[in-house]
């Protein structure tokens, strides 16, 4: 027997989960040990071994494939623990990273900090000032060199920084290097002559995009993030390898693919923040299964509500991302969040006697009032409590009781102040929670020219599928899919294993209609013979990859928008060209109204991208062929008064133990059915049933 | 101007102020609330989010369609939600004085189009007319009404600035002009589109007056963008709860945030607040200074705000009443509206003005006004905010830390060129750059470096790499100011930035507007420093490019050879040249309180992160060290006591004193 | 609730004394009835703002001398209370009255 690994650390769980060769799925999950990764990750393997009644060591010894998603670099990054990092960059620049184009103060927090300057600051220097240098060398927008490269002030500045300043790592960030990266290469060549230990990350590498503030950010948490996440992925890989494991061990990207650890750590920015991918990757791994191709996947946890959409089958992608204020250039997978989860702090709205909810949570600590942990204001999740949607008794699986009294006081203590009941007020809660995940939906669907309705949503994460009956309503979605059942919350896991080798190959360039096309063919049949190489040199047969074009065009001079687009195979000639062109345009004016792109203005393409993919073999999942209509008494676990939060009435709600439930059960509601890490609220009038892989629908 | 007082306020003769109750033709029904709407207090909540996300993405459409650098990147523009009487409930974290202005075009529209030609449902109506309610010409308003079964629901409103309105000069900036008709034309209100249906003949009217025809038309269809975005999401919203419980929220949303305001004016003392700023040139030779000047009493929980003191309109340096009132409310939105999310409207309601007409400040026609953007504005902001800060600092805490000292000046957006770009195109810049802004200081802690301007909140700079794109040039640096005398007090403004430019991939480009201030504008707070002098430098004819074929960047200005051109504040146009370098920044803002009571360690850590010399240190600060370079704690203090004595024992009364 | 005193910034306040109200600055120096301008009790200095420090001449000098940089200095302690650009000439701007 084989196994496919995925495991998903770094959180407070590492989750994992195994598909044997006959396609079963297991799933187990242990706290992340913070100090060595690898423990939580071995506790995590053991309960996972146990789950399919067999030892750690036949588990690893039979593991086939393995592969990890983690926060860990992003914990190293938030918590600054990373290297010291040295900046090398264009002389006359090196404040650009401090000066954070003047809006670092509120990059990435609640707009409605925007008018309360005096709430907010910049955030703590990636790289403080003392730790930056500048050299002489200047490349122009069009990649012509003006100053060459003064190879003495890099060695200079090296030696300062090393020796002077003890640096461990270095980013090099030049003036259009994206352009023409020779200079940036010839200092790394310097670097790495002068001082072999010190690791370097080259901009032209990480983020070879047009804009160098976000460049140098992206090439700085590159270097900052480099070595520790080597040591980490070393470190498990070592753990396994002693286990018996003995293929390379493989790690989850940003950009929905796998790489195997020496691939990765080219750049190891893109294993920053996979745990969000892997979620996407599981959805859209299991969208493809059961034949769903827009999905709007979302993951509700204690502190944030995280929204992916995949559209024909694909996750969206996206060039930027913000941490700690800082905002990168860096190609991922989308995925936006607000705060917006379990632990949302619910108050009474100053001056207008009305209830807010969040964007402050409780957090794990204190948390909410019912976890006994010193909370004092009332949560999502005591709503939930009050309502009776979360039994205080059997909390995850009964291991942590609840204390629903304390919930109760808290929320007649909010509700009495306008007037509202406990439930009321509890019910209230849920709605405007409900109404600001619906409202992020609706956002990153309507404003991309998507329909919801056209949309399955998917509902993962510790507080999603207990609220998705919900805002999926709001929204009028084709049905909710809590995948996996019970594997909800091990989502980003199974995702991991189940993804394929995948690469970019992006040069920004830019082509003013109309493309001068030998030079357009030119660099697309580069970047295609360069993706084509690098899968080939991992290993994989020709027939196993699988390269796809992709263009972002706007209208000359949008320099914060564009539509990515798909391109056709083959040479391009003047026919070829019209078509892309039209297609842009007709998109454009489909989404912004008809006439909103002017003929007279110009389009350009400014940057080609290939996605070369490698599809690793593995077995088809399992489908539950036997279909039960008769549920088993053992999912029976009585029936509780639930207070359903939109027409606060108290309702006689039948509960059920998901463990329990089979392919082909029908649950209807008004119903609860609770599983070891989550629960799903089933409404009024909807039912759920169970799928063949395992998957809870929802029909609304 | 003989007997101004005679003037009517109609937004022909002189900037339209809104009577109370507007005149409104009975042809046009307007939905109004009625009191009996109860809205529970969580629907309310859902439906408040809603609306401000509504307007949120009204605004990020505008930002995202739009490709005028000014727009997209500096949020040069406005969105708003107005009531159907034109009032703003909301408006979004962009450039704050463009707000009351859409209202104010809105009421316009009411008191003079309602009954002819109507106001129907699809209607787009097109403003740029600096007396019915804009900044200046080239920031022209839409304003659409949301109709719900035939009565007027509400207006969604923006606000962008347009890189090219036409007028005499690129740009649109017309330093030279003294009467509005040698200024880009102004559009009245008009109906861009008509019933849902574009007008293109209107819209052709006002591309027609452009150098940049499909630039603008671009921002324009970005700007109609947003504005459908946002009725269509209204409407949905209208037709999910019905029109009572929206209209009630947003009515109860105006009144939450009136009750917040008047909550903060009981924490404030009454009394009378006073900011005065000083300009100069009206037109380029004049060789006069002029004041802006602001007060504001304060009487129970209303504020009364006048501009009197100030000179009377002349040249090309005036505003119209739109201004003066935007001006002052921006920075009462920061100071007594933080934490009202942009739901601004009750605010405006507790602020009366009663201006002083024929003023630079309020103009009456026809004065012309298109630099106000770059120079009228950003200084009636300054001024309105010396008047609330200093009012806010007199309040009881915690507000009174909300107080923050004067920001920008003169020097928004630094400078406007154009030119034939590398790409052989023509091009109207105005740098960006210098938007990094800078937060100044407040009562309770330094400004934040580099840290935006806070009148316009969501404000970016551009990068290096975008405006090499874009324009011929090539930045040779750009760096943070130093700490220095610029912004010094006890807490010190947030730093500026400089940045230095030759021409690159052309033989010469033309600059209209640049800022060489003669004197420093900024004004100090509660004894704090004074804010920089924005300068405009420019050297001729220098080594530059032999620096650079020897493989060296230059990195200080004064240390280059050449020629130093002699410029003046809004000098004639400079024509840039190869081999030139110039130079351009964004000056410290103000200081708070006397230098010499600033903690000296926070002095210190500015010296340890190199942004203040030893010498500035000991001058400035009165900072002493000790030879292993530590703060020499006595010595400082000792220093500080001499430098005290010696301001009482060499300085004589001065036999000046205020007017009564 | 009567206010028995306003405070005005960190180093001024505005308060009774046996019945009168008056300025008074951090170390106990009246500057002033509150019905006066408290810039009126305080010695000042007026200098060209070039004198300010670095970056602060212009080319135009004949612009720069028509404005001075005025500094408002407690007779007793030596604080500075208050700083003003002003033209040359123009009375002190009575800036700060709050009553009470």
């Amino acid at each position: 027997m084989g196994y496919y690994i995925g495991l998903d650390g770094g959180g407070t769980f590492t989750d994992c989960v195994a598909m044997d060769s006959d396609g079963q799925i297991r799933f187990a999950k242990a706290p992340t040990t913070t100090e060595n990764f690898s423990d939580g990750m071995f506790d995590a393997l053991t309960a996972l071994a146990e789950e399919w009644g067999i030892t750690l060591s036949d588990l690893i010894t039979s593991t086939e494939r393995f592969s990890l998603g983690t926060t860990v670099g992003t914990n190293l990054l938030v918590e600054r623990k990373g290297a010291r990092t040295g900046l090398l960059t264009t002389a006359g620049h090196g404040d650009a990273i401090l000066m954070m184009r003047g809006s670092g103060r509120i990059t990435g927090l609640d707009p409605e900090l925007y008018y309360h300057p005096q709430a907010t600051d910049k955030p703590e220097p990636l790289v403080p000032k003392n730790l930056i240098r500048e050299v002489n060398e200047r490349v122009d927008c069009e990649g012509e060199v003006v100053v060459p490269l003064n190879m003495q002030e890099v060695e200079d500045a090296v030696r300062s920084l090393v020796e002077d300043q003890g640096v461990e790592a270095i980013a090099v960030s030049f003036l259009w290097s994206f352009r023409r990266p020779d200079h940036e290469l010839e200092a790394m060549r310097i670097i790495n002559r002068i001082a072999p230990n010190v690791y370097v990350s080259c901009s032209h590498k990480v983020a070879p995009r047009m804009g160098e503030y976000e460049r140098t950010v992206a090439t700085v948490i590159n270097s900052y993030v480099a070595q520790k996440t080597a040591i980490y992925f070393a470190g498990a890989a070592e753990r396994l390898k002693e286990a018996g494991f003995n293929h390379p061990l493989l790690v989850m990207q940003v950009t929905g693919g796998i790489l195997p650890v020496k691939a990765a750590l080219e750049v190891p920015l893109t294993s920053l923040g996979s745990g969000p991918v892997g979620g996407l990757m599981g959805s859209a791994a299991l969208a493809n299964q059961l034949g769903h191709s827009n999905v709007i996947a979302t993951d509700m946890g204690g502190t944030s509500f995280e929204v992916g959409l995949i559209v024909d089958g694909e996750p969206l992608v996206s060039d930027e991302n913000v941490v700690s204020q800082y905002r990168y250039k860096q190609l991922q997978l989308q995925t936006t969040s607000i705060a917006c989860g379990g632990g949302s702090v619910a108050y009474l709205a100053p001056y207008s006697r009305s209830i807010r909810v969040g964007p402050q949570s409780a957090g794990a600590n204190p948390g909410p009032v019912c976890y006994r942990r010193g909370g004092t204001e009332p949560t999502v999740t005591d709503a939930d409590v009050v309502l009776g949607l979360i039994s205080a008794d059997t909390f995850l699986g009964g291991k942590m009781p609840l204390d629903r009294d304390a919930a109760v006081r808290a929320m007649e203590n909010l509700g009495r102040q306008v007037g509202l009941s406990a439930e009321e007020a509890a019910a209230g809660i849920l709605k405007i929670n409900n109404a600001k995940a619906a409202e992020l939906i609706r956002q990153q669907t309507v404003i991309r020219g998507y329909d919801p309705r056209d949309f399955m949503l998917f509902a993962y994460g510790g507080a999603g599928p207990l609220h998705a009956f919900a805002y999926a309503s709001e929204l009028g979605v084709k049905g909710v899919v809590i995948p996996l059942g019970n594997g909800a919350s091990t989502l980003s896991a199974y995702g991991s294993a189940s993804s394929n080798l995948v690469r970019f190959f992006e040069k920004e360039q830019l082509f003013r209609y109309p493309f001068p096309l030998e030079e357009l063919n030119g660099l697309i049949n580069k970047l295609e013979a360069e993706a084509h190489g690098a899968l080939t040199e991992m290993g994989r047969a020709p027939e196993d990859i699988s390269l796809e074009r992709f263009a972002q065009m706007r209208y000359s001079g949008q320099w914060l928008h564009s539509l990515l687009r798909k391109l056709p195979g083959g040479v391009y000639g003047q026919a070829e060209m019209g078509q892309i062109v039209d297609e842009f345009k007709a998109t454009y004016d489909a989404l912004y109204g008809s006439g909103a792109g002017r003929v007279s203005q110009g389009v350009e393409l400014f940057s080609v991208r290939i996605r070369a993919t490698a599809y690793l073999r593995r077995p088809e999942q399992a489908f539950h062929i036997k279909k039960e209509s008769r549920i088993d008494e053992a999912a029976r676990l009585g029936h509780r008064t639930i207070v359903w939060p939109d027409d606060i009435e108290k309702v006689s709600s039948e509960v059920f133990d998901g463990r329990y439930l089979r392919f082909g059960n029908r649950v209807t509601g008004p119903a609860v059915v609770e599983l070891p890490h989550t629960s799903v609220a089933v409404g009024k009038g909807q039912t759920l049933s169970c799928d063949v892989l395992g998957n809870m629908v929802l029909d609304l | 101007m003989e007997e101004p007082e005679k003037l009517v306020c109609d937004g022909i003769a002189r900037g339209y102020v809104p009577p109370e109750v507007l005149s409104i033709s009975p042809r046009l029904r307007l939905y109004s609330s009625s009191s009996a709407t109860e809205v529970d207090p969580i629907t309310y909540e859902v439906i408040r989010n809603t609306l401000l996300n509504i307007n949120l993405e009204h605004g990020q459409t505008i930002q995202k369609l739009s490709i005028s650098p000014i727009t997209m990147i500096v949020r040069d523009f406005q969105c708003a939600i107005l009531t159907e009487v034109g009032d703003v409930m909301c408006l979004g974290p962009y450039l704050l004085y463009l707000g009351n202005m859409l209202a104010l075009i809105t009421k316009w529209i009411l008191e003079n189009r309602s009954d002819e030609p109507g106001i129907q449902d699809g209607d787009v109506f097109l403003c740029n007319d600096p007396y019915v309610g804009t900044s200046h010409q080239q920031d022209t308003g839409l304003t659409s009404p949301v109709f719900w079964e035939g009565e007027l629901f509400c207006w969604v409103a923006n606000s962008v600035h347009y890189s090219d309105v036409g007028g005499p000069v690129p740009g649109s900036f017309c330093l030279a002009s003294e009467d509005i008709r040698q200024d880009p034309p102004c559009f009245p209100p008009m109906k861009l589109a008509e019933a849902g249906k574009l007008r293109v003949d209107v819209e052709q009217l006002f591309l027609r007056q452009s150098r940049l025809p499909s630039t603008v038309d671009m921002d324009l269809h970005a700007a109609i963008a947003g504005l459908n975005l946002a009725r269509e999401r209204i409407i949905k919203l209208i037709q999910r709860y019905g029109p009572e419980i929206v209209k009630a929220v947003i009515d109860e949303v105006m009144d939450a945030g009136e009750r917040a305001v008047v909550e903060k004016l009981q924490m404030i003392p009454d009394g009378r607040w006073s900011e005065r700023v000083y300009t100069e040139v009206s037109v380029p030779g004049d060789r006069g200074i002029y004041v802006s000047q602001i007060n504001i009493v304060k009487e129970g929980e209303y504020l009364y705000v006048d501009n009197e003191g100030t000179s009377p309109q002349v040249g090309a340096i005036n505003n119209t009443y739109a201004g003066l009132a935007g001006g002052v409310l921006a920075p009462l939105t920061i100071m007594l509206g933080y934490d009202l999310a942009g739901t601004s409207g009750g605010l405006y309601r507790r602020v009366k003005f009663r201006p002083v007409f024929g003023t630079i400040t309020c103009a009456d026609f026809p004065a012309p006004i298109s630099t106000a953007g770059v120079y009228n504005m950003p200084m009636v902001v300054a001024t309105a905010t010396g008047a609330v800060a200093k009012m806010i600092a007199c309040a009881d805490s915690p507000l009174r830390e909300k107080a923050i000292g004067m920001a920008d000046v003169h020097a928004y957006g630094g400078w406007i060129f154009n030119g034939i770009n590398q790409h052989g195109q023509f091009f109207v810049g105005m740098s960006a750059g210098m938007a990094t802004g800078a937060l100044p200081a407040s009562p309770v802690r330094d400004g934040v470096d580099t840290g935006g301007l806070f009148w316009v909140p969501g404000m970016e700079a551009s990068n290096v790499e975008e405006n090499e794109m874009a324009w011929p040039v090539l930045t040779l640096y750009r760096r943070e100011n130093a700490a220095g005398a610029a912004g010094a007090g006890k807490f010190r403004s947030g730093l500026g930035a400089e940045e230095a430019w030759i021409l690159h991939g052309t033989e010469q480009m033309d600059v209209h507007v640049y800022m060489d201030e003669s004197f420093v504008k900024n004004q100090g707070m509660m004894g704090g420093n004074p804010g920089g002098r924005a300068f405009f430098k420019v050297k001729r004819s220098t080594d530059v490019n032999q620096m650079l074929a020897n493989g060296s960047i230059p990195q200080n200005y004064d240390e280059l050879k050449g020629e130093e051109e002699k410029t003046f504040f809004k000098g004639p146009p400079i024509v840039l040249k190869r081999g030139d370098i110039w130079c351009t920044n964004l000056p410290n803002f103000a200081g708070f309180g006397d230098p010499l009571r600033r903690d000296p360690e926070l002095v210190a850590k500015d010296l340890a992160d190199g942004k203040l010399t030893v010498h500035e240190a000991q001058i400035v600060y009165g900072l002493v060290l000790a030879t292993d370079g530590s703060v020499d704690v006595d010595g400082t203090s000792a220093y500080r006591e001499s430098r005290y004595l010696k301001r009482l024992g060499t300085i004589a009364k001065s036999p000046l004193k205020s007017s009564s | 609730m009567e206010r028995q005193q306003v405070l005005i910034g960190d180093n001024l306040r505005l308060a009774r004394v046996e019945g009168a109200i008056y300025f008074i600055c951090a170390c106990g120096q009246t500057l002033g009835s509150g019905d006066e301008n408290f810039k009126d009790y305080c010695l000042v200095e007026e200098s060209a703002t070039a004198s300010i420090g670095a970056g602060y001449k212009a080319s135009d000098q004949g612009m720069a001398d028509q404005v001075c940089f005025r500094e408002f200095f407690c007779p007793s302690c030596g604080l500075r209370q208050a700083t003003e650009i002003a033209r040359v000439g123009d009375p002190y701007l009575s800036d700060i009255q709050p009553r009470l």
